[in-house]
């Protein structure tokens, strides 16, 4: 986990589960977050590749997690979010 | 294809590309002066890239860490990450092979594209390298440098111009006014023992090669000297590679810093084994043999010296090149100074073909039990394991043969001929 000093913003890697689709799309439909609690993704409003002020690249996933717009980002073999929290 | 009509080729290049790479990865970094290096302990300890606050403290790429922290005892070295920068790297290719299917790779972080055949979909060579340059930044988040013009030299040199973020055109109606004035090392193809050459000729820019006569330069110079004398004068004609072509290997070459100096020819001796076994079963993997056999070293002192032999029958067996190799290292150097790092590589390269001419006056039968040993080791080596076989000899110091070329080199350097 790495830390963002000017925005505080932080690098959380997560668990996230995800349905691979026929066409070969990835389609997160839930994160857990700290191994503990499971929050559904209501809605993905956007998917394109893009970069994350708190470092790193691939897909960008611009969702809503209950009803809070977030950020989620496919990079290499895993995810991450920006998290306001460590 | 090259027809009649002017072609416009980008020439991209991602601005200090290890440093960047870890700078996207790790922001933090981007506020302090940086460094990807290799591993001091193992004394792989070069610069392989910084950043532009590295740069402020005259850090160059190449020398040695030791050196780079007299000139700023505060400077992060990040060790370097081969497979990230290769996987980054691809990235920012695919974007370029989203505006052409002529995408040559010129190494891990420079490529060519030949976009004649795009403008009609993207705008001119301007616009798509403005287009490239933005969508590099949004979705991989480094900054590239690209030339454009109806060549690849001048694409080469526009790129290598204004750095980074920088887009030159070089174009028919402007290279003699940008071009030309520049200093004659920054040409492709012109490096430290040219750019001498040509400096005792009088010539110190590529205006005034250009301008020189074709035939003196290739009396001087030979066939290289004619060749630079058209690159000066944007007469380069070559095509870029459609993308995903192979390029034909010329060489196949492995070396090493050893993690201590190898004092005389005896410790030289096991390491040139160790690098002849793999460079003998990369040509295999290959299908390839060689009859040029050259060996590089580098002393403790940082020079560079190499001789080659060419041999009768081509070769791919590991005794034969470690031998020959061994030869010519004992010939050429006395180990005045210790050396610090050794490569063997072996060139003029013909398709194994499964038959060879024998030779008359010599036993074929000492080759044909070298070449099964090489493969019987390559066999248990797959099955069980790169340590499991091995020489008696490489026992004698670990310290010097404890490493496997074939698996510690995964970014090897790119030539353009």
């Amino acid at each position: 986990m790495q830390r963002f000093r000017e925005h505080m913003v932080f690098k959380k890697y997560i668990d996230v589960i995800t349905l691979i689709g026929k066409d070969g799309k990835l389609r997160p439909l839930k994160i857990i977050w700290d191994q503990e609690n499971c929050y559904p993704i209501d809605h993905i409003y956007s998917v394109k590749n893009g970069t994350s002020v708190v470092g790193g690249c691939g897909l960008r996933y611009e969702c809503s997690i209950c009803g809070n717009r977030r950020l989620l980002f496919y990079e290499r073999d895993r995810w991450f979010m920006e998290s306001e929290k460590p | 294809m090259h027809t009649g009509k002017e072609r416009i080729v980008l020439h991209c290049d991602i601005n200090h590309c290890y440093a960047q790479i870890e700078e996207m990865r790790h922001p933090q970094l981007r506020e302090i002066a940086m460094a990807v290096g290799g591993n001091e302990m193992s004394r792989h300890g070069i610069i392989l890239a910084k950043n532009d606050l590295a740069r402020e403290f005259h850090i160059r790429t190449g020398e040695s860490l030791r050196e780079a922290k007299q000139k700023c005892p505060h400077l992060t070295i990040v060790p370097p990450d081969f497979p990230a920068y290769l996987y980054y790297s691809e990235k920012v290719k695919d974007i370029y092979r989203e505006y052409s299917d002529q995408v040559e790779d010129f190494g891990i972080d420079e490529a060519w594209i030949d976009v004649s055949d795009s403008v009609q979909l993207f705008g001119d060579g301007m616009a798509i390298a403005r287009l490239i340059q933005k969508r590099v930044m949004e979705e991989v988040g480094l900054t590239v440098s690209i030339g454009v013009s109806f060549n690849k030299i001048f694409a080469k040199l526009g790129s290598d111009l204004v750095k980074p973020n920088g887009i030159v055109r070089i174009g028919k109606d402007n290279f003699q006014k940008i071009a030309w004035p520049l200093a004659i090392d920054q040409l492709f193809y012109v490096g430290r023992a040219t750019k001498e050459k040509l400096h005792l000729l009088g010539i110190e820019t590529i205006g005034a090669l250009a301008c020189s006569s074709r035939l003196y330069l290739r009396e001087q110079l030979g066939k290289m000297g004619e060749l630079i004398w058209w690159f000066a004068n944007g007469e380069n004609i070559s095509d870029v590679a459609l993308a995903g072509a192979a390029n034909e290997v010329k060489s196949v070459g492995n070396s090493i810093t050893t993690a201590k100096n190898m004092e005389n020819a005896d410790d030289a001796k096991l390491v040139l084994y160790v690098l002849a076994e793999s460079v003998a079963s990369r040509l295999k993997q290959k299908g390839l043999k060689g009859r040029v056999i050259c060996v590089s070293y580098r002393t403790s002192e940082l020079k560079s010296f190499s001789s080659q032999q060419k041999i009768e029958q081509p070769t791919d067996i590991s005794e034969e090149i470690a031998e020959i190799a061994f030869q010519l290292l004992k010939v050429n150097y006395r180990f005045t100074y210790p050396l610090r790092s050794i490569g063997i590589s072996v060139s003029h390269l013909h398709r194994d073909r499964g038959y060879s001419q024998i030779q008359l006056f010599k036993s074929e039968k000492i080759r044909e039990k070298n070449e099964k040993l090489d493969v019987a080791m390559q066999q248990i080596r797959e099955k069980y394991g790169f340590y499991k076989i091995k020489r008696c000899c490489l026992e004698i110091d670990r310290t010097l043969t404890a490493f496997n070329p074939e698996k510690e080199h995964v970014i090897h350097p790119t030539g353009y001929f």
